[in-house]
């Protein structure tokens, strides 16, 4: 096993006379043994990034060193990585047992010891049963678990995984992923992630990278990146349903408060955002609170947010509530409860001691 | 009462719509198979049967004596073999050659390639016929004329072969390639390992064409082959038929002798050949 360092990694596209630059300067430290899931939408670099460590894409600018060697020009076979694809990826023509010992019959490993690897990854991964079938022939989350077992004979340094689970149904997705961070434990290897889903990302990672437009927005534990997101994207990218947030106006007048911008709601802001309002009486903010920290009061409450109710989502365990306060949107997660009828005007308390703020400019945090 | 009358005609149409198409495809068939079965009876007629009138279709006495006489007299076997060398051994030589173009143009990423490989595609407009005269000259300051390579060499690569393997390459995704970049194959390993064996439908299709055309080729063996024992069975026959252009079962036996390896081939193959013809449509 073995660390993974990037410092100043960079990937620009030379597209003629444009150059695309698909990941900026990214400094990053996956440490022996952990598990890294890089996430964001499609087109933010993750999977660029993730290809560069693999050697299937070249590295622009920057150092890449895996297991404290530079691999910047090490071809992929020979950087001790092992690799696991969104579509499998399996030979099409090879049993499953020649799919998971190719690798090692490339490298000139004994046939018999081939064949003990090859069953001993088959037997983690429960597809002893499967060896002599084609890919064809098995379901989704087979090739899915052959293609691991592919990754795992190799005993690579470093795991990467690429979307692995995006194929699968929903259930299988759920099953899978117990199945990778078991075998994370199990093998305590280096991995790095690759996923879009926010989910995958939270239940999976020691550490989450959050990325966007080629760049690196926060790096940290998944509930770090939750309570105290860096920014607004961050903020409103991991969390389902994602973080409200509102235009607003943070101010003295009245009493420190935080006003909605068009001025449906004004509620008392946390003392501890006294301090940046230095220089001046107000400052314009990004208001973030997530929707748990929304509940609804009773008619009488005093610093409640006036909103239409316009859809409850019943999930079971919760309700989620649609509602729509002045021209914003705001979501809330309320425990089961008796509802006055879509489209009646409720009155909601915000829990303002879990409220964030962030820049309106810039939508850095400041809190 | 429209409901109950409606069904009517549409039943009929649905009966006769069926009927009337397999009527036509039969006489079609017919048409298409008739001069093939009578080449394969008149050339087990007795000499000059072929050509009596009323026309008989079926031999009355069935004589293997023609067949006995090209493989005799008229050495047809060597111009089986020499025809077998050259078909396979362009099948072969051309199929390497066009897969691992094919591959490179649709996998692999080089300066150029496009613009190479659209330059490939504008020579696919320019007749055989026009190269054949300077490539005969060439061939002549090479010494290749009256061998076996003079004929081999020039259908080694095709345009349209190669065209043929990049569309269905195209098809395979990257990522299959990726993973055995990983697993620590070279290029030419994927090539070989994973490539060649996904592409096995469309081998077989390029396979039957090359075949077939190099098989049935006549005009450039015809150029470059001047010695009779290095004829082709198309140009042996061709000159057959001017010297015994009145022994019509003689030339039908010789004719049979053509064309069954083709016939061989095709039926041998022909369960790639309809994949590959389909795979454009389903892989999409």
């Amino acid at each position: 096993m073995a660390s993974v360092q990037l410092e100043g990694v960079q990937k620009i596209y030379d597209a003629g006379s444009r150059a695309h630059i698909a990941v900026h300067n990214i400094d990053l430290q996956i440490d022996d043994g952990e598990l890294v899931v890089l996430v964001g939408p499609s087109g933010c670099g993750k999977t660029t990034t993730l290809r560069m460590i693999a050697g299937l894409e070249s590295v622009t600018r920057g150092t890449l060193r895996i297991g404290g060697r530079v691999v910047n020009d090490v071809p992929p076979k020979d950087r001790d990585i092992a690799m696991v694809f969104q579509n499998y990826a399996l030979y099409p023509h090879m049993t499953v047992r020649e799919n998971m010992g190719f690798a090692l019959t490339l490298r000139h490993v004994g046939r018999t010891e081939v064949d003990a690897r090859v069953r001993d990854a088959a037997t983690i991964l429960g597809i002893e049963d499967l060896l002599d079938r084609r890919p064809r022939q098995l379901s989704g989350g087979q090739r899915q678990r052959v293609a691991l077992g592919r990754a795992i004979v190799r005993h690579p340094q470093v795991f990467l995984f690429d979307e692995p689970l995006s194929n699968l149904d929903a259930k299988l997705r759920v099953q899978m992923r117990r199945e990778i961070a078991r075998l994370h434990r199990q093998l305590s290897a280096t991995m790095v992630y690759v996923t879009h889903d926010q989910v995958e990302a939270m239940t999976l990672g020691n550490r989450i990278v959050v990325m966007n437009t080629g760049r690196v927005q926060q790096v940290g534990a998944p509930l770090e990146l939750y309570e105290r997101p860096d920014n607004a994207f961050v903020a409103t990218f991991i969390g389902s349903p994602p973080m409200n947030l509102v235009p607003a106006r943070l101010t003295r007048d009245g009493g420190l408060r935080v006003v909605a911008d068009d001025g449906a709601f004004a509620v008392p802001a946390p003392q501890a955002w006294a301090g940046l309002l230095i220089g001046g009486a107000e400052r314009r903010i990004l208001f973030g609170i997530r929707p748990e920290h929304l509940r609804i009061d009773g008619p009488g409450a005093s610093a409640g947010v006036a909103a239409r109710l316009d859809l409850v989502e019943p999930m079971g365990a919760e309700l989620y509530l649609s509602l729509r306060a002045g021209n914003h949107d705001l979501m809330a997660r309320v425990p089961p409860q008796p509802l006055p009828p879509v489209g009646t005007e409720i009155v909601l308390g915000m829990d303002v001691a879990h409220a964030h703020c962030f820049d309106a400019d810039t939508s850095v945090r400041l809190s | 009462m429209t409901a109950a009358t409606a069904p009517q005609p549409m039943r009929r149409r649905v009966r006769i719509g069926p009927l009337a198409l397999h009527a036509a495809l039969i006489v079609g068939a017919l048409l298409a198979l008739f001069p093939l079965l009578w080449m394969i009876s008149a050339s087990f007629m007795p000499t000059g049967m072929a050509n009596q009138y009323p026309p008989h279709f079926v031999p009355r006495h069935p004589t293997f004596a023609h067949y006995r006489e090209i493989f005799t007299r008229l050495s047809m076997g060597r111009f089986v073999l020499n025809s077998a060398i050259i078909a396979l051994a362009i099948t072969g030589l051309s199929l390497f050659i066009n897969s691992a173009a094919g591959y490179a143009f649709a996998k692999l990423r080089f300066r150029g390639r496009d613009t190479l490989f659209r330059g490939l595609m504008l020579g696919l407009v320019v007749p055989v016929q026009v190269a054949m005269l300077p490539l005969f000259l060439l061939f002549k300051e090479m010494h290749l004329i009256n061998t076996y390579w003079g004929v081999i060499i020039p259908s080694l690569a095709s345009i349209f072969g190669i065209f043929l393997i990049r569309q269905y390459t195209l098809d395979i995704p990257d990522d299959l390639l990726d993973a055995a970049r990983i697993d620590g194959a070279s290029e030419f390993r994927i090539y070989r390992s994973v490539v060649l064996p996904v592409i096995v439908p469309i081998l077989a299709t390029l396979a039957i064409w090359t075949f077939l055309t190099t098989w049935n080729d006549f005009m450039w063996p015809l150029i470059v082959l001047s010695d009779q024992a290095k004829m082709t069975l198309p140009v042996a026959l061709a000159s057959l038929a001017g010297e015994h252009v009145q022994d019509t079962e003689l030339m039908m036996a010789g004719s049979v002798v053509t064309v069954l390896p083709v016939l061989l081939v095709f039926l041998f193959l022909q369960r790639y050949y309809v994949q590959g013809i389909m795979s454009g449509s389903i892989k999409g």
